[in-house]
């Protein structure tokens, strides 16, 4: 297996496994019920004083149920296909989740992120920054989408699709309960 | 416990599965048959029995954990340069056959690990 057919499934994997996490995010605002029980914590957090070191039990239990079920899948995928890139490609992305978010908790202290003066991000198409990210943090309903942590551009397809895609959210299916929400 | 789909049961009761798949699997290579759909099989039968709740994330594990269990039996019963080296090189001994009964033992394992048979019902959600 030729270096040049790792590095490109080590990236192939890296790409495709940040699209599915940015799809993931923006269904995970689109469902009342998911964003309620989980997701909404992780915003509540950025949004007050630092309470821990720096990830908490929902964002250590999120990463890392991420990672292991990627790992899993591409290990196998590996496997039988010879090219270990796949897996290295799992292995990075945790550890970039990890070193992006805890390199944003750096700036994060007794006052909360949105209290930091941060000016917005521009609408843009180049690689996602933990300052591009960290406004999603702390204004997740803004309308610049910046779920993505590595490439803009999928923020900028799904808000191009929003319109359309919104239909297919859990929020979206039952039209009622979004309105309800809205108010 | 419930993570990814596995409460300890569950967990238990698929590596269970796939280490007695593993040792069919690799009594039948000594005899020169190829069946990696049985690890798949048995361990995906033994993850759907013991859980109550379905999981599309339990599927994706026990899947790989079948793969790599017959993946290992494989090489065990047929050594060629130690158990790392082999499983590193595990791809170059697969012909467009055994590839496809890998591939099956990924569909049967994730397509029953995926199911919850327990005889007991699942608990309610907290609000």
């Amino acid at each position: 297996m030729s270096l040049l057919s790792t590095v490109a499934a080590t990236a192939v994997f890296f790409f495709a496994a940040d699209l599915v996490y940015t799809l993931d995010h923006y269904f995970v605002h689109h469902d009342r019920e998911r964003y309620r029980v989980g997701h909404s914590r992780h915003h509540r957090r950025y949004n007050a004083a630092k309470n821990a070191v720096q990830l908490d039990e929902y964002e250590l239990s999120t990463y890392g149920s991420a990672a292991i079920q990627s790992i899993a899948g591409m290990s196998t995928l590996s496997l039988l296909t010879g090219n270990w890139g796949f897996v290295l490609g799992a292995v990075l992305k945790f550890v970039h989740s990890l070193v992006f978010h805890c390199y944003q908790h750096g700036w994060w202290s007794h006052v909360p992120v949105r209290k930091q003066g941060r000016a917005a991000p521009r609408r843009g198409w180049g690689l996602a920054t933990a300052h591009y990210h960290a406004h999603h943090h702390a204004h997740p309903d803004d309308a610049i989408f910046t779920y993505s942590e590595s490439w803009q551009g999928f923020d900028r397809i799904l808000e191009w699709a929003h319109p359309w895609l919104v239909r297919f959210t859990k929020d979206g299916r039952a039209p009622a309960t979004s309105m309800a929400r809205s108010q | 416990v419930n993570w990814l789909g596995l409460d300890l049961l569950a967990l238990l009761a698929s590596l269970f599965g796939a280490l007695v798949g593993a040792v069919a699997h690799f009594e039948a290579c000594r005899r020169g048959i190829h069946l990696p759909p049985i690890v798949g099989v048995l361990a995906g039968l033994l993850a759907a029995f013991a859980s109550r709740e379905r999981s599309g994330l339990r599927a994706l594990l026990v899947a790989s954990l079948s793969a790599w269990a017959a993946a290992i039996a494989e090489v065990l019963a047929e050594p060629r340069g130690g158990l790392v080296a082999d499983l590193v090189r595990f791809s170059d001994r697969l012909t467009p056959l055994s590839w496809l009964s890998f591939l099956g033992c990924i569909l049967f394992a994730g397509a029953l690990a995926s199911r919850a048979w327990s005889p007991f019902s699942a608990p309610a959600k907290s609000a």
